[in-house]
């Protein structure tokens, strides 16, 4: 990150090819199927721009991943915005319906979550990050990020107790 | 039922793969300096803060310290700073995306109202004089506006540095430091240290600053 805030290509190169997968698999994990790609791309250019936020030696994924989620928040805005302006012709595919259809036990359950648990547990398990860094990332505290991941695991094998 | 680490290692296994970063992701590049640091921010609140009240309380007069006793003074000051401190937490916040959460932004907003009104009410003497309330008021007001125009600067200057995400929290935060500035000033040079006329007007400029921003941050937001 001091490679890519000094403008060196190799750094923000190699700050790509990791950050953006993560990225990528953040947004499709969170139902945004068909919106991932649109959704990483956004987010890279937001980080660019804001690259100079950044301050080392900071962990670098919870400066990333607070950016990732007001991303995610301003374009869920903007389309909220929008829809409200367009008028259907026809009824198109549901994409998240197909694509959860084909999905095996556990994912498709998070949808059933609130969105600030899935969203705690798919930072701590898409990204790796610790309970410290989670609790930067959403500006909260560990207390709060351990209670929500709690709370989500408990709905799960609720969910799970009750589909087997 | 199923163990905590089997949901873990199946959600594991079922989350999707990420794409790799398209080619050319990574365009044009310049060198960049590093973001805010709090011990920065807290700074600029510092000199803005310092250079308007001690820079205004000379060049416009400083008949309201000399109208207080020592004791209020200190307390007043100790409030000032405080406040300032609280205020410079919470935009150094603002200003990073995930940095550490020292105070609650909203709680932030309104503190320095909410600790001024009581402190006003407590150590000043209540002598209401309803003939030149009015008329008092009213000019204190109005500089305690300019003066919180002035101080803005400073905070814009912060903002072109840092990266916003809430603009709303953010705006109410520099708009209530502001307010701040504008008190600390009215306060070294108003002579009518009077509760009533400290509460309605003074604080005044306070909640005004702290509406100004968050007006602001709104408008911010909805042209976004």
């Amino acid at each position: 990150m001091i490679g890519y805030q000094a403008a060196e290509r190799t750094a923000a190169e190699q700050l790509a090819a990791q950050v953006y997968p993560m990225l990528h698999r953040f947004y499709s994990s969170l139902g945004e199927y068909e919106r991932a790609d649109d959704l990483a791309q956004e987010c890279w250019i937001r980080l660019h721009k804001a690259r100079h936020s950044y301050r080392p030696p900071e962990p670098v994924l919870p400066w990333v991943f607070a950016i990732a989620r007001h991303t995610r928040v301003d374009q869920f805005r903007k389309r909220a915005r929008s829809s409200g302006r367009e008028v259907a012709m026809a009824k198109g595919v549901d994409f998240a319906a197909t694509a959860a259809a084909a999905e095996p036990t556990v994912l498709p359950l998070l949808e059933q979550l609130p969105s600030s648990q899935k969203e705690v547990l798919l930072l701590l398990k898409v990204t790796g990050m610790s309970l410290e860094e989670v609790a930067l990332a959403t500006a909260s505290t560990v207390g709060s990020v351990k209670q929500k991941a709690h709370r989500a695991y408990e709905t799960l094998r609720r969910l799970m107790g009750e589909k087997s | 039922m199923m163990e905590e680490k089997q949901i873990w290692e199946r959600l594991e296994k079922e989350i999707r793969p990420g794409k790799a970063a398209p080619m050319g992701l990574v365009g044009e590049l310049t060198p960049v300096q590093p973001g805010l640091s709090t011990g920065v921010v807290l700074t600029v609140f510092a000199a803005v803060l310092t250079g308007i009240t001690v820079g205004g309380g000379l060049t416009l007069g400083s008949r309201g310290m000399l109208a207080m006793t020592v004791a209020q003074v200190m307390i007043m000051g100790a409030l000032g700073v405080t406040m300032m401190g609280i205020l410079g937490l919470a935009a150094a916040q603002g200003l990073r995306p995930g940095s550490k959460v020292w105070v609650n932004v909203r709680w932030a907003n309104v503190l320095p109202l909410i600790g001024f009104l009581a402190i006003a009410a407590m150590i000043f003497p209540w002598r209401w004089m309803p003939e030149t309330f009015i008329a008092n008021g009213w000019g204190c007001l109005r500089e305690g506006l300019y003066v919180e125009l002035a101080s803005s600067a400073g905070v814009i200057w912060l903002v072109r540095r840092g990266y916003v995400m809430h603009w709303a929290g953010l705006a109410g935060t520099l708009g209530a430091f502001c307010g701040l500035t504008g008190a600390a000033l009215l306060h070294v040079m108003c002579p009518d240290q009077e509760a009533t006329h400290l509460i309605v007007w003074h604080g005044g400029i306070l909640v005004g600053g702290t509406l100004g921003g968050l007006l602001a941050g709104y408008l911010l937001l909805r042209g976004k």
